[in-house]
């Protein structure tokens, strides 16, 4: 049924380089990806790997890339303002206007995806009520705690009903019940027909709420599949067994042993 | 506000292809973060427009002194070149030391970059941000020398001026454009940033050097018959294109020169105008977007010399007691260098010793002689200068950037916290006042001769006697722990009263002293005892004194 359906992200041999003086640091070295309407996309590697690369050239944050890249049927390139309108992004740093409250840079934000100014109030009540952040709504964000911040993050993220949502590390910070709380919206999401595009290195929560799981190491896409399909090539029973055997970093014991013996000595 | 100031506008800058409504969200976002700037710490919401105002307040006197350092000018063409060139260094430089953390806002990439924002509104937004600061400036700057235009030539005049400071906001605009995108060419993020406060340091001593000693030097020598002859170079200083326009129209003096500047003045700045719309501002904004990650990318970073540790090893066997202290003595070496906030603070400090040794020379009306500096006693004055320096910098010690890491040192086995703060008051004292100290007594020993050696030794243990008393009285802070919002104006206006009389005190005492022979060799080890007992007072202090 899926696979009849087009794609709502297609990223053809996607490159990008970073350049410091005349050192050029390759960081995605041709990325091939077609991902559908209505799926959870748990995009998983190691430190360096690519991940936040990628999910910023998608957000339309960094327009030098090779290759091509079309989001719900526009080319990011010529059409990223109109991309930007459908989607919505997370990122795992909490940047914010420090020196706004929650309800200014909510409005602001709703400004920018232009939300009728009526709805905007309203909606924001709402969210910072639903988020357990009504108290704080006029306090200024330089006073919040990490997790706090995240909370923000995300409704600033998802205000305007956006139909990919691209999150890098969403649960930064997040106490438990606020995590349960957003991977229930994650899947409530997806039922509703929402594309989620997922990067984490928390391999438990991916394993839990992907439905495929995409996983690069060195700029490279090394396995992609449902949890199900990549368990049954390896045998490996978990996520993270299957992350280490695939990205070569074998002899966790070992390398443990050593340091132990390295603080010892 | 934003939205009626730009509303005749409308029109205009929606056939640009700029969606109007975001702008403005935009714009009034930005100012109202510009008025709440290094405010400090509210829970609650405040709406104040304070912080704007205030820098208004201090650069219209900025520029009344300036005005009136000129009034004394008779030629209409030099007063008015000396005034642009004053508002186009003092914006420039104003642009890169309090500008660039608004300008080079890496948030912008992860909250605007991934709104439905053409890049032509990103673009505009930027412009009248910074047209609108630049403006605010260049009028702050000059609200003296307008009302005095206004007053002395009438209305033309003042709005000829008002014209021409436009245009040489933009002209500025243009240079600093270029001044940026050739350092983001070069280095990255990080240096940037160190790059930046150096520009504030030196911003700062100027301030204080031209408060202090532009209307000593005005007085000095007599300016009113100063004129200026038009030379071939005349064409290529954009003050002078300026001030002729406005001395032809004051003068009533119409000439094709005249003219010539004129038209410079008006039309070099619309190109550069148009060239930073078109050219520089999407380079700039493309150089943005890649400056954090770039400099999250570094591949490769600094590595410290050998030598200079081993050195910092040494210094620090040579002024501790323990490893313990040592250890903290390196640290506080290290980090000291590294903290942007400390150094913006505390490096200001070199240039004021600086300005106030001129200030004192010029403050007598004869002539500088050397053999007259010998035959006084001013070296009395020149040795205290250097503890303005040790205050700063043991006064600033406790704050920094990433202020949470006081738990290192409550993890560590230590009884009592006065290893650290010893070892902290030494490295302090070490790095930044002894050097100063040194080099300030080389100059008194050419100057004055060996005679004064036992002056020099004791001008330094009353130094450092004041400054560890003053550290020891008041409640101890650990190194780099403390937040800069959290520090005590009030508290540190109370200190600074406190280390004035102190000085006064001692410098009596020392210019007594002076008369009475061998008194100050007496003394010196008397002092010595009261600096070692001081230090043994470090022992004392318990971790419930300690403030973070």
């Amino acid at each position: 049924m899926l696979e009849k359906l087009p794609a709502i992200i297609s990223i053809r041999n996607l490159e990008k380089s970073y350049q410091n003086g005349r050192i050029e640091n390759k960081v995605l070295k041709g990325i091939d990806l077609e991902i559908k309407p209505g799926q959870i996309i748990g995009y998983i590697g190691p430190n360096g790997a690519g991940k936040s690369t990628t999910v910023k050239i998608l957000c339309g944050l960094l327009p030098d890339f090779e290759g091509d890249v079309e989001i719900l049927g526009f080319d990011l390139r010529k059409d990223a303002t109109e991309i930007k309108k459908h989607i919505g992004y997370i990122p795992e740093n909490a940047a914010l206007y420090d020196t706004l409250t929650p309800r200014e840079y909510l409005q602001f934000v709703g400004e920018l995806h232009q939300i009728n100014p009526n709805t905007i109030p309203t909606k924001i009540e709402k969210l910072l009520d639903l988020f357990d952040m009504k108290d704080h709504a006029d306090e200024r964000l330089n006073s919040f705690s990490k997790g706090m911040r995240q909370k923000i993050l995300i409704i600033s993220g998802l205000i305007h009903n956006p139909k990919i949502i691209f999150m890098d590390e969403p649960l930064s910070g997040l106490d438990a019940n606020s995590v349960i709380i957003v991977k229930e919206i994650l899947t409530q999401l997806a039922k509703e027909g929402k594309t989620i595009f997922y990067s984490s290195h928390i391999m438990d929560v991916v394993e839990k709420i992907s439905d495929r799981i995409i996983l690069i190491d060195q700029g490279k896409v090394v396995a992609d599949g449902s949890f199900a399909v990549l368990n049954a090539k390896d045998h490996s029973g978990s996520l993270e067994k299957l992350f280490t055997e695939l990205t070569g970093t074998t002899g966790h014991s070992a390398k443990a042993e050593q340091i132990i013996n390295a603080f010892e000595n | 506000m934003i939205g009626y100031i730009l509303l005749p506008f409308r029109g205009i800058i929606r056939a640009m292809g700029v969606d109007f409504d975001q702008l403005c969200s935009i714009l009034t976002i930005k100012i109202r973060m510009d008025n709440r700037r290094s405010l400090s710490l509210s829970k609650k919401k405040t709406e104040s427009n304070n912080q704007l105002w205030l820098q208004s307040l201090v650069y219209a006197f900025l520029g009344g002194i300036l005005v009136a350092s000129l009034s004394k000018i008779e030629s209409i063409l030099v007063t008015y070149t000396i005034f642009f060139a004053f508002i186009m260094i003092m914006i420039a430089m104003l642009m890169i030391s309090e500008f660039t953390t608004i300008l080079m806002d890496t948030r912008d990439n992860n909250i605007l970059m991934p709104r439905p924002i053409n890049s032509r509104t990103l673009v505009l937004a930027k412009i009248l941000h910074i047209a609108f600061y630049m403006l605010h400036l260049s009028f702050s700057l000059s609200l003296v020398m307008l009302v005095s235009t206004l007053i002395s030539h009438g209305f033309v005049a003042s709005l000829l001026l008002i014209l021409l400071l436009v245009l040489s906001a933009l002209f500025t605009l243009f240079l600093t454009n270029i001044f940026y995108l050739g350092l983001m060419n070069v280095v990255n993020g990080q240096k940037l940033k160190d790059i930046i406060v150096y520009f504030q340091i030196v911003m700062a001593i100027l301030f204080m050097g031209a408060y202090q000693l532009v209307p000593r030097m005005m007085e000095m020598y007599d300016l009113s018959n100063i004129h200026m002859n038009i030379e071939w170079y005349s064409y290529l200083i954009p003050p002078v294109w300026m001030s002729a326009g406005i001395d032809a129209y004051i003068s009533t003096n119409y000439t094709l020169t005249s003219l010539i500047f004129f038209l410079l003045a008006l039309f070099v700045p619309l190109i550069s105008l148009f060239f930073v719309i078109k050219v520089l501002a999407p380079k700039f904004n493309k150089a943005l977007s890649q400056l954090d990650t770039a400099s999250n990318k570094k591949v490769k970073s600094k590595v410290e010399t050998k030598n200079k540790t081993n050195f910092i090893d040494q210094l620090a066997t040579l002024f501790t007691k323990n490893s313990e202290e040592a250890t903290v003595f390196k640290m506080v070496w290290l980090m000291s260098g590294r903290e942007r906030k400390f150094k913006q603070t505390v490096y200001p400090a070199f240039g004021y010793i600086f300005i106030f040794i001129l200030m004192f020379l010029l403050k007598s009306n004869e002539t500088f002689s050397l053999e007259a500096l010998a035959a006084s006693k001013k070296y009395l004055f020149f040795i205290y200068m250097p503890i303005f320096l040790s205050f700063a910098v043991t006064q600033n010690l406790c704050y920094s950037d990433q202020a949470k890491s006081s738990w290192f040192y409550r993890a560590l086995p230590l009884a009592l916290p006065g290893t650290i703060l010893r070892g902290s008051f030494k490295s302090g004292m070490v790095k930044y006042y002894l050097p100063v100290h040194i080099v300030i007594a080389i100059i008194c020993l050419f100057i004055w001769g060996y005679s004064i050696l036992d002056d020099l030794i004791y001008s330094a243990l009353c130094i450092i006697l004041l400054t560890s008393l003053i550290q020891s009285w008041q409640q101890p802070q650990l190194p780099f722990t403390a937040e800069r919002e959290t520090q005590d104006i009030g508290g540190n206006f109370v200190k600074g009263i406190l280390l004035l009389l102190s000085i006064a005190v001692i410098g009596g005492i020392h210019y007594g002293l002076s008369f009475l022979p061998y008194s100050v060799l007496i003394a010196i080890p008397i002092l010595l005892t009261l600096v070692y007992l001081n230090f043994r007072s470090y022992r004392k202090i318990t971790w419930e004194k300690v403030l973070n």
